[in-house]
């Protein structure tokens, strides 16, 4: 199976240090390697913080597989729909060690 | 390979993957590999007020290295013939190991 | 040794697994966390399927006077698949 549908789509990473990208996968393998373009990375505020919720531009990304955690397939239409910059949230926790 | 075919036959029933970052996914399975990587459809996350990160995502692929749980649907799961196979498997883990 | 027809003794640490097919088993996990339940499936990585599970999560809390206490948590499943990576150890007994 792997990530091929995906391909040349829009996807959101969470990876191993519970960050979350989000970018177009250009390409990915059998290991889960995925190579982003226009990558950026979507930090969410935790509830009650007065900071908003941003985005930082990355550019290109390759993730090596082993620090991938989910890759899902951003429904574009529904992601535009929200700001999310008043979204919040919990930290995402490591998946590493436990 | 065995829970490679176990997950086999319980594609297209409602299933929920807790992670080891304790975020709880649940979704129709669509498909898995050897690896036991997890591909869901219609998803949604248990908690979504704490993990509000995947709310524009319906589609999932899920690394099988970072499931601590799956749980499923028992009326799915023919026990008796899970045993059987399991039964089989080990056994002919020990042939093999015998053969060096 | 006898050789041969093994099916009902233990010469290698996964025949105890296999023999406690289809009994109730105590599972300890990564992450201060126990399941009970019973065993029906299981392979080389440890990677396991238990029915009526019952789960124990252990977690520390700290008071306003910073003083920890161990609380737990229980929650039950029909069904479970456990990931053979988070596998510490299975007994037959449960801890009385």
């Amino acid at each position: 199976m792997s990530l091929q549908a995906y391909i040349n789509k829009k996807v959101l990473i969470i990876t191993v240090d519970g960050r979350t990208l989000v970018g177009t996968l250009l390409s990915c393998d059998q290991v889960t390697n995925v190579l982003l373009e226009h990558a950026v990375e979507r930090v969410i505020r935790e509830h009650g913080s007065e900071q908003a919720s941003e985005e930082q531009p990355l550019g290109s990304y390759l993730i090596r597989g082993d620090n991938v955690v989910v890759c899902g397939l951003v429904d574009e239409a529904l992601d535009a729909s929200i700001d999310w910059t008043k979204v919040r949230g919990d930290v995402i926790g490591s998946t590493k060690n436990i | 390979m065995l829970f490679f075919s176990f997950f086999k036959t319980l594609v297209n029933h409602e299933v929920t993957v807790e992670l080891k970052n304790d975020i709880s996914i649940r979704g129709t399975l669509k498909s898995v590999d050897q690896y036991l990587n997890i591909k869901l459809d219609d998803i949604s996350v248990v908690e979504e007020m704490k993990y509000p990160h995947l709310s524009s995502v319906k589609n999932v692929f899920i690394r099988g290295s970072v499931v601590r749980y799956v749980h499923l649907p028992a009326a799915a799961v023919d026990t008796p013939l899970l045993e059987d196979a399991t039964r089989r498997e080990a056994s002919q883990a020990v042939a093999k190991a015998k053969q060096g | 040794m006898a050789d041969n027809d093994q099916s009902n003794s233990v010469s290698e640490p996964l025949d105890l697994v296999r023999l406690s097919l289809d009994e109730v088993v105590f599972v300890k996990l990564r992450g201060d966390r126990e399941l009970k339940g019973r065993l029906h499936a299981y392979d080389s990585h440890c990677n396991i399927v238990l029915g009526e599970v019952e789960e124990t999560i252990y977690t520390i809390e700290e008071d306003d006077e910073g003083e920890e206490t161990v609380k737990t948590t229980k929650k039950q499943a029909e069904m479970l698949f456990v990931r053979g990576e988070s596998f510490v150890l299975i007994s037959p007994q449960p801890p009385s």
